[in-house]
Order: structure tokens, then sequence, then C-alpha cells
């Protein structure tokens, strides 16, 4: 388990085995020791509000990229999206939805939103494991964040 | 004024207006014979009342067969021309003997045909003043009647020569004698003025659809009004007069008391008449607004009911969308896992896996895969059904080249000739035209990757309201009496594994061609190639 202050990559998604899988490719380049995995929309807004099961986290630590499921339980994904905008301590962290919905409405009200990226799961292992890959690559390594 | 002519009476009035005209020209004819023959009663009915002159049945017979000429609705142009002959002779008649009453002359015309020996008329033969102006006044009319412009005109003088004889045919009814007293009319006869009174009516029904009598034909409220009306307005003054002259005479009351009692009459016929044709019109009207309520409550009804209808359909759309939503998410999840984790058991488990561990992995992920593009093919399918269209003019020989020269540069045939005629511009949803060309020039490129040299032809043409394009290739084709099952979904005419493909491609070409209200179908033989075609309406852009 990563310690709550140096999460990089905040993974929210429902589905076990597409974590899993996504967990493994991130593994693969190094990038899996900083993740943490919630399984739901109300767990990932805890997390980034310090409430919760995470009131007690004290550090300011924000990830570096949110990996986010669109269809979650309790809180669906676009709900955390515009709660992640719409404050001023998170609305900086870029927010990555990363769901298995071609639907154009998610894909339109996601960028109306604010989302900084929208990748559509392919169902092909090696395309999903070289897109995880790319994400990894690309929000960890080659952005760069404002310094905060 | 738009008024709707009933046909019945406008047949009925025609005939009547056939009718007026033979009688003037039979009774014109009798009175001609009259004077050959010397007979008095056709000249002048009674004895010792004034004749009806030869010119005047002479010109009663021109009026006559004018009248009946200019009937028919497709008269040729030598009947036409023959009915103007005759009456701008009757006209003529007119004319010359209202010169010599003028100027005082003699033209000689008076006795042309017959000599005058027996009738008390100064000078001898001549028809009277008030005759000669009528036959100015009918004969114009029948002149101006076909024209477009002085029909008004034409109603005008029918119905002033209608008034004139009016006057000569209600004296002779109330009093025989009478009529010598008043100049003018001094030598008019009993049938001449009833011909008049005959041929003005057969005028003003020649035209039942239009002008006044329009509103007289018409099944309007106004026009039943007016059939009941006018002949009362006509009858019930001469009756009432005719009965107080009677009294008169008789001696039951003096002038001024039958006068009071004329008036009174009239004053209680008109109103019992007014009120008899009000309350057949009240009725008339309270069905009629009994009607219309129905009309607005079915309206209602119809209204209420498309409401609840497309609200029905409202909620089976988003239950279709809601549908295919979780079908596009949920469906494809635990397809990711079985391709994904069978990857990762023939990577990790390798060495302890034999050759057909492998084998029957790798078949797990192919059909993994299949069923992938299967959902996807299926989503697309449900997406260009719903998806909204957003219409512009669309280039379709640009749109063509483009599409494929994006597809070949996916594909890795080379042998391919491309040959684009031009096509008359579209107007539809740019976007799904793009892939209804995708998916035929797709097709076209798969069935004719056997050929050595592939030609795929796209061209078009505009004929009457819509523009039908086609996209011809001369790949392995298909047998004719398979071409219906050619658009349905998951309809496939080739094995897989001759051509990849799961059958969506046509079905989808299909939908997005219905949903632009076109057409499509296909013509194909065995090994010698296919042509789809489909049509576009040509919409009429307004500025």
């Amino acid at each position: 388990m990563v310690g709550l202050n140096e999460v990089e990559i905040l993974l929210v998604e429902d589905n076990k085995n597409d974590a899993e899988l996504a967990l493994r490719s991130l593994k693969k380049h190094n990038l899996a020791n900083k993740i943490l995995w919630v399984k739901d929309g109300a767990e990932a807004l805890d997390f980034l509000f310090h409430t919760g099961a995470y009131a007690n986290r004290t550090s300011n630590n924000i990830p570096k990229v949110v990996l986010l499921d669109l269809k979650l339980p309790k809180v669906d994904g676009l709900e955390v999206l515009r709660k992640i905008k719409a404050d001023e301590r998170t609305k900086i962290i870029p927010v990555v939805v990363l769901t298995s919905s071609q639907e154009e409405q998610d894909r339109v009200n996601s960028y109306k939103l604010g989302v900084n990226s929208y990748i559509v799961k392919p169902v092909e292992f090696e395309k999903f494991v070289s897109a995880i890959e790319k994400l990894g690559l690309y929000w960890l390594l080659l952005n760069k964040p404002p310094q905060l | 004024m738009i008024t709707q002519s009933d046909p019945r009476f406008a047949s009925l009035f025609r005939s009547v207006s056939k009718i007026a005209g033979a009688i003037a020209i039979f009774v014109g004819s009798l009175v001609f014979v009259g004077w050959m023959l010397n007979i008095s009663a056709l000249k002048s009915i009674f004895t010792g009342l004034a004749t009806m002159k030869a010119n005047t049945a002479l010109a009663f017979i021109l009026s006559g067969a004018s009248l009946r000429l200019l009937h028919g609705s497709g008269i040729s142009q030598r009947s036409l021309r023959m009915a103007q002959i005759l009456a701008s002779t009757a006209v003529l008649i007119g004319l010359l003997t209202l010169s010599e009453y003028l100027f005082g002359w003699n033209l000689g015309i008076d006795q042309l045909l017959f000599k005058d020996t027996d009738s008390g008329s100064s000078p001898a033969g001549r028809m009277s003043f008030v005759t000669a102006v009528n036959f100015i006044a009918i004969g114009l009319a029948l002149l101006l009647i076909k024209s477009r412009h002085s029909f008004a005109l034409a109603q005008f003088l029918t119905l002033l020569a209608a008034f004139i004889s009016m006057i000569a045919l209600i004296t002779y009814i109330y009093e025989v004698k009478s009529l010598y007293a008043v100049s003018p009319y001094s030598t008019m006869a009993l049938h001449t003025a009833l011909i008049f009174v005959v041929l003005s009516f057969g005028l003003l029904f020649a035209r039942p659809d239009r002008g006044l009598m329009a509103i007289v034909t018409s099944d309007t409220a106004g026009g039943v009004t007016m059939r009941r009306l006018i002949p009362a307005a006509i009858g019930i003054p001469v009756a009432v007069g005719y009965a107080r002259l009677i009294g008169e005479r008789i001696g039951f009351y003096y002038f001024e008391f039958g006068l009071a009692l004329m008036t009174v009459s009239s004053i209680t016929l008109l109103i019992i008449l007014v009120w008899w044709n009000s309350r057949s019109l009240y009725q008339l009207d309270i069905e009629r607004k009994g009607a219309e309520d129905e009309v607005r409550k079915l309206n209602k009804e119809l209204e209420q009911r498309v409401i609840q209808r497309t609200a029905q359909l409202e909620a089976a759309n988003k239950e279709l969308e809601a549908f295919s939503y979780s079908v596009s998410h949920d469906l494809r999840s635990p397809l990711r896992a079985i391709d994904g984790f069978s990857k990762i058991v023939i990577g990790e488990y390798h060495d302890k896996l034999d050759d057909e561990g492998k084998r029957l992995l790798n078949v797990i992920r192919d059909n993994t895969q299949k069923m992938g593009q299967l959902i996807d093919d299926l989503l697309s399918l449900s997406r260009f059904g719903r998806q909204e269209m957003r219409l512009s003019e669309i280039r379709m020989d640009e749109l063509a080249k483009t599409v494929f020269e994006e597809l070949k540069a996916a594909t890795s045939q080379k042998n391919l000739q491309f040959d684009i005629k031009t096509l008359p511009s579209a107007y539809g949803d740019r976007a799904l035209i793009h892939q209804v060309f995708a998916n035929l020039l797709s097709n076209a490129v798969k069935f004719t990757r056997p050929n050595k040299d592939a030609v795929i032809e796209v061209g078009g043409w505009s004929e009457g309201d819509e523009s039908i394009y086609y996209v011809k290739d001369n790949g392995v084709g298909f047998d004719m009496q398979y071409k219906n099952k050619l658009f349905g979904v998951f309809q496939r005419l080739h094995s897989e594994s001759e051509f990849e493909g799961i059958g969506v491609g046509l079905a989808i070409v299909h939908r997005i061609i219905q949903r632009h209200r076109g057409r499509l179908w296909a013509e194909g033989e065995v090994n010698k190639g296919a042509a789809f075609y489909f049509t576009l309406p040509i919409i009429e852009r307004r500025g």
C-alpha cells in the first residue's frame, strides 16, 4: 500500500479486473508504486477532500493525475469530475477519464466539465496495456504540472 | 371573395340559360311567321295590343342564337366569332332604330322586311324606343359576357334590360291599356317585354360561377338566402300590387287605403319570409356550431393522443439509449478481462503450457476480440440511427475521393484503380454520408481483393426530385437471389475465412440512407462484380 502522502496516481475504478490489468501495466514501467486504487466515486472524493475514511490525512499532497472511470457506484464519474473541477484546491489536478463508454454524450459532458483527457478502454489487451503505459508515462514523466 | 359554386345549381342555371335562348329564338320565329302570313295573334297575342315588330323578332332570334352559341366551357373560336357577329347585329338594329328616334329621320329599316299596316304605332313598323335601348344593352352584354374585365359591365347592362322590360311586363299584368299612355313604351308588345325578361335571366344565368351569380349559386348560407329571397322579392310586390289593383277596381277601397294595405301586406309578407329564412339559417348555424365544437373536441383529443404517443416514444427511446449505454459499458469490461487475463496466462505461464494449451488460449482471445468488434459495430449501428442529423450541402465527388484516399492508405492492395465520375451535390449529414461511402468503398476494396486488376467506379446522376449515386466494382459479386439479405444485420454472403467482417456495414448504410429518406438497392453477378445504388432527395433550399 502506498503512503497516502505520496500518491501520484489516483485510480478510480470499480471493476477489479480492469484495475488489476491497469496496475499490472503500470507496474511493468515502475509506475505502480505510487498509485492509490479506490473503488467508487465517494471514496475518491473522500481522499481528495480529506473526508470520511481519509479525514485524518494531513498532508496537502495532491496526485499528479486522476484516472477516472465514469460508471461508478455511489457517486458517478461525471459527478466526481464536476466536484474536482469546481473546487479551488483540486481544480488543477489533471483528470483523465478512462472508460468503456464510447457515448458521445459522455465525451461532450466530460469536456464541458473540464476533463484533461478522455480515453476509451480498448477491449484488446495489448491496446489496453499500451494505452495505460502511454498515459502513465505522459502524466507522470512528460507533463509538468504547476508547483504548489 | 371566395365562394364555392354549388355544381348542381350552376348546371341548373346553365340549362335555364340555354332554354331562355331557345325561347327567344322560338318566339322570334313565330312572330316572324306571323308577319309573313299576317296572323295577328302571333304579332300581338291579343287583338288591339301593340305588335311585336319584325325587326324586334329578328333581333330576338339573333340574341337567342348568340346566347346559345356562347354556352359550353370549351367553345370554339369560330362559335365565339359567330356569337359576336349575331350580337353585334342586334346592337346595330337597336342603334339604328334609336338614331331614328333621336334624329327624327327615317332610315327605311322599319318596314324593310314586312309592310306594317295594322298597327297603330307611328312610324309604322318601328320598334319602341325602349326596345331599341334594350337590344343595345342585351347585345353589348352578349359581346362582353365572355370577357374577363368587362364582365361587371355585362351584368349591369343585363340588369338594366331586365329593369326596363319588367316595367313593361308588370304594367301589362296590371293594366293592359295603360302602356299607351307612356310614350317610350307605347309600342312594346306583351311578348316583347316577356322575352326581354327571359333573355335577361338567360344572360344572368349564363355564367353562374361569376360576378353576382357566384353568391346565388354558392353552397353557403348566403347562397341559400339569395335563392330563397330573390324570387320572393320579385314575386311578392308584383302579387301584392296586383291584389291591391283588383281590390281598387272592384271598389273595396279607395286609392289611399289601397296603398296602405299594399304597404302593410308587403311588410308582413317580407317579414314572414325573412323570419322563415332566418329560422332555417339559424338551425343551420346551430348545427354548424355543434359540428365545429365536435371537430374542436376531436382535435383536442387527437392532440392529447399525439402528446401521449410522443411521450411513450420518447420513453422507449430513452430506454433504448440506456440499454445501448449499458451495453457499451458493461459488456466490454468482462471481455477485456477475458482477453487480458488470457494474455497474462500466455505470457507469465509460458513454460507451464504446452502448444495446445497456448493455442486454446489464443482461440479464446480471438473470440473475445471478435466479440468486442461486434459490440462496437452494433453500437455504431444504433448510434447512426439515433444521432441528430446536421444537414449541409455535400460535394459528393470530393467526399468520395477523400474516403477512397483514406482507404487506400489503410490497405495493402496495390492494384486498385479508382474511377470517379462527376457526382451531383447532395444535401445531407456529412458525417453519415461519409460513413456510407466508407462502408461501400471498403466493401468494394475487400471484395476485389482476389482480382488482378480491381476497378472501383463511383458515379451518379440526378433524376426528377432525387439524385442517384452508385459504387460499382468488378469483384466477386453476389447472386441476385440473395439481394434481400444484403442489408440485414449480421447477414453475410461469404464465409469469414474468405472475407472478414460481421455483416453490419451494409445495415449501417441502409439505416443512414433511410434516415435521409433515400432508397438503397444492389445489383450483382457472381464473379462479375457488384453495384450498390443509393438515392438522396433533392431538397429545395430557400434563399
